[in-house]
């Protein structure tokens, strides 16, 4: 059984300090241990955001690359006026719309190909009959089916231990927005599901 | 109180961020009625599976040696705090140059640019021909000088002096040109 009352207040509570340190060096100066301390609270962050959008793994780093490459170059421009955690998810996300944007004005050969898909799902190898390794993937497959926003907002909210506020900060969105995309996204997933298609339950 | 009749209040009891009293109620209504249970179940389920089976990825080792490396090669980046002050200087001469270009050499071309110095220089040096006489009269009325003799003399250092400005503004130039050359 879920345990009630929330308690994701407190993973917002350690970062204040940490964020307050980071200030103080960019106040005195210090660029270098500011970003040393940044990077170990933000790199992971900002990659999952990547994640989050382009879905691919490789490409996901090259992009969390490239944002804090940005914020490097950036730092003596931040002058304290948003929270820091905002200014970098701003970055990151910008970093990664224009990155999509490009992509977009030069397609490339995409797996999710119809024809492609088809010949995949010919494959014997590739239709287990083992419901444990058969469910991994399903929830995948689901997952494509899903609107691009609500499948970021569950990637994100799964991989930042389900905490909604943190799914709102690094999307900048309000909470209740937040809220409301994970469960519609679950609602089309279960929806989805029963589909025999898509089933992953047996 | 069917958990059907108000999904989002399910899916905050199933993320554990109901308040303890409400959280109460729908356990003890979920003992009784088994359609919230399976209901409940089916959103269980699908959780699972999304907390169990999707991607995990991780950052590679490589991946902030990397990062140092593409730091390192950045013309920007080498400006640790002791050559910040250098970063700034270069910004605050990047502002004044796009200053320059944009004000004065829209509104004065290069030719009226020499006109307004020499203009000034002209004035400038009438100015302290005629100081430095008066000055020169004030303190030495005993010198065995004819005032011919005086003016020439204050001429040629008025002249002095501007030739020397002249000169510096002049390698001042060149210097500026040179450095761009270099970091260009």
């Amino acid at each position: 059984m879920p345990a009630p009352c929330g308690d994701s207040l407190v993973t917002e509570q350690p970062q204040q300090p940490i964020d307050q340190n980071i200030r103080q060096d960019l106040a005195a100066g210090k660029y270098r241990e500011a970003y040393e301390r940044l990077l170990e609270l933000y790199s992971t962050k900002v990659f999952h955001l990547a994640y989050s959008m382009v879905r691919n793994e490789t490409q996901a780093e090259d992009l969390a690359q490239d944002i804090l490459l940005k914020i490097w170059k950036g730092l003596p421009g931040y002058h304290g006026g948003a929270a820091l955690s905002t200014w970098i998810y701003a970055i990151a996300r910008n970093t990664c719309l224009t990155e999509l944007k490009k992509r977009a004005h030069r397609p490339t050969v995409s797996l999710h190909e119809p024809e492609f898909e088809e010949a995949m799902d010919r494959l014997p190898a590739l239709q287990s009959t083992d419901p444990e390794s058969g469910a991994g993937m399903d929830v995948n497959h689901l997952l494509e089916q899903l609107p691009e926003k609500y499948r970021q907002v569950i990637t994100l909210f799964y991989l930042e231990q389900k905490s909604y506020e943190e799914v709102g900060a690094v999307l900048g969105l309000p909470l209740g927005t937040v809220k409301t995309f994970i469960y519609r996204a679950r609602k089309q997933l279960l929806k989805l599901n029963h589909e025999p298609a898509y089933a992953f339950t047996h | 109180m069917h958990l059907t009749e108000n999904d989002s209040q399910l899916q905050d009891y199933l993320d554990g961020r109901l308040p303890a009293p409400e959280a109460q109620l729908i356990q003890a209504h979920l003992e009784g009625c088994r359609e919230c249970r399976a209901l409940l179940e089916e959103w269980q389920k699908l959780d699972l599976e999304l907390s169990h089976h999707l991607p995990r990825p991780a950052l590679s080792p490589e991946f902030f040696a990397r990062l140092h490396d593409r730091i390192e090669l950045d013309p920007f980046a080498r400006s640790s705090e002791t050559d910040n002050k250098r970063r700034i200087e270069t910004q605050y001469d990047a502002v004044w140059k796009a200053l320059r270009k944009n004000f004065f050499r829209g509104h004065f071309p290069a030719l009226l640019d020499g006109v307004a110095y020499s203009t000034l220089a002209a004035v400038g040096a009438y100015l302290l021909f005629h100081l430095l006489l008066n000055l020169l009269h004030a303190h030495f009325k005993s010198l065995p000088l004819s005032q011919n003799q005086m003016e020439l003399g204050v001429l040629s250092i008025v002249s002095l002096i501007f030739l020397l400005a002249g000169f510096g503004v002049a390698a001042r130039k060149q210097l500026a040109a040179w450095a761009e050359e270099l970091s260009a």
